[in-house]
């Protein structure tokens, strides 16, 4: 089994969901048997927690999603002028 | 009549190009917030952002048919607004502040927080740290160096992945491993400083006036721990 240091360098990868099937039933039967590790690793997620619920309440203005909108329409029309042949008047 | 025959011509090209401008429209606008928090990050300036985030995805949009289906489009729209930014904000803001925060060891708050009487804290909401509004919060990640900030947002407030974060800034993974394992470190260190210049590390459940306590869990091990991560 790993020791307390392979397993608190392990925590921050292991809380991203960045590690191997096999690295993570290395950190959680450690986690299982550790009580002082168990308890850093459930600080570290509610402090992950606490930041993302928090930063995530902030969301682009309202007038952001209109504004990208209309400026995505405006590079369509300049698209569209710009592949469209130029057009001969018949008379 | 003429004009009639080239239209009918280009039809089913611009049938076909329609649906993918409202494909990219319709995916584009659902990371618009994600968008727009992580340019406000980089640029602290929100009227700044804004313009970031339009010249960025209009960027996207001209580029759309480069885009590969079925490979990453968040990650691929986070790569044009980090372009975007370096090309043209970067530039405009001049140097980046540096930063003032010293580096800490790791798991800081967890070992400031946890009680001299063998007390652990195992909920960051039993902590004084819960009073932290979204806006102290953000000023603390605002206190990072630039490259730090950016890879401490993207993966801890948009969750994306280290391959994803490695692709939207244009480093290797290891690169984003390491900086996301200094920039979480800085980042404790400013909320501590965050709720201590809100006053609120005066509360009970804190010690602020006792000395340093370097390893205050059960085994020390994990709080001398040091190194980068695997």
């Amino acid at each position: 089994m790993i020791n307390c240091r392979d397993c608190a360098r392990a925590l921050n990868p292991y809380l991203d969901r960045e590690l191997s099937d096999e690295d993570v039933v290395q950190v959680r039967m450690h986690l299982d048997a550790c009580g002082g590790c168990l308890h850093v690793y459930q600080f570290e997620e509610s402090l992950r927690r606490l930041v993302r619920v928090r930063c995530q309440q902030e969301g682009a203005p309202v007038w952001l999603r209109e504004r990208v909108t209309v400026s995505l329409a405006m590079e369509r029309i300049r698209q569209e002028q710009r592949r469209r042949p130029p057009q001969i008047r018949g008379d | 009549m003429n004009a009639e025959a080239a239209d009918k011509a280009t039809k089913p090209d611009q049938g076909e190009a329609a649906a993918n401008r409202a494909r990219f429209e319709d995916e584009a606008l659902k990371h618009l917030d994600a968008l727009y928090r992580t340019a406000l990050r980089m640029t602290r300036n929100p009227s700044d952002a804004e313009d970031l985030v339009q010249d960025a995805l209009v960027r996207a949009f001209r580029f759309y048919d480069r885009f590969e289906p079925g490979t990453n489009f968040r990650a691929w729209l986070f790569k044009i607004l980090t372009n975007t930014y370096i090309n043209s904000y970067r530039r405009k803001q001049g140097r980046p502040q540096e930063s003032s925060l010293e580096d800490t060891e790791e798991f800081f708050l967890y070992n400031q927080l946890s009680g001299d009487e063998g007390e652990r804290v195992t909920d960051v909401e039993d902590t004084v740290l819960d009073q932290l509004g979204a806006d102290a919060i953000r000023r603390a990640i605002d206190q990072l160096p630039p490259q730090f900030r950016t890879t401490v947002q993207l993966s801890d407030v948009e969750g994306l992945s280290y391959a994803e974060i490695a692709e939207a800034t244009g480093v290797a993974k290891g690169t984003v491993m390491s900086r996301l394992f200094r920039g979480r470190r800085q980042l404790q260190r400013a909320l501590w400083d965050q709720a201590k210049a809100a006053g609120f590390t005066s509360g009970s459940k804190v010690h602020v006036d006792g000395p340093a306590r370097p390893d205050s869990d059960t085994n020390g091990v994990v709080a001398r721990a040091r190194g980068g991560t695997r």
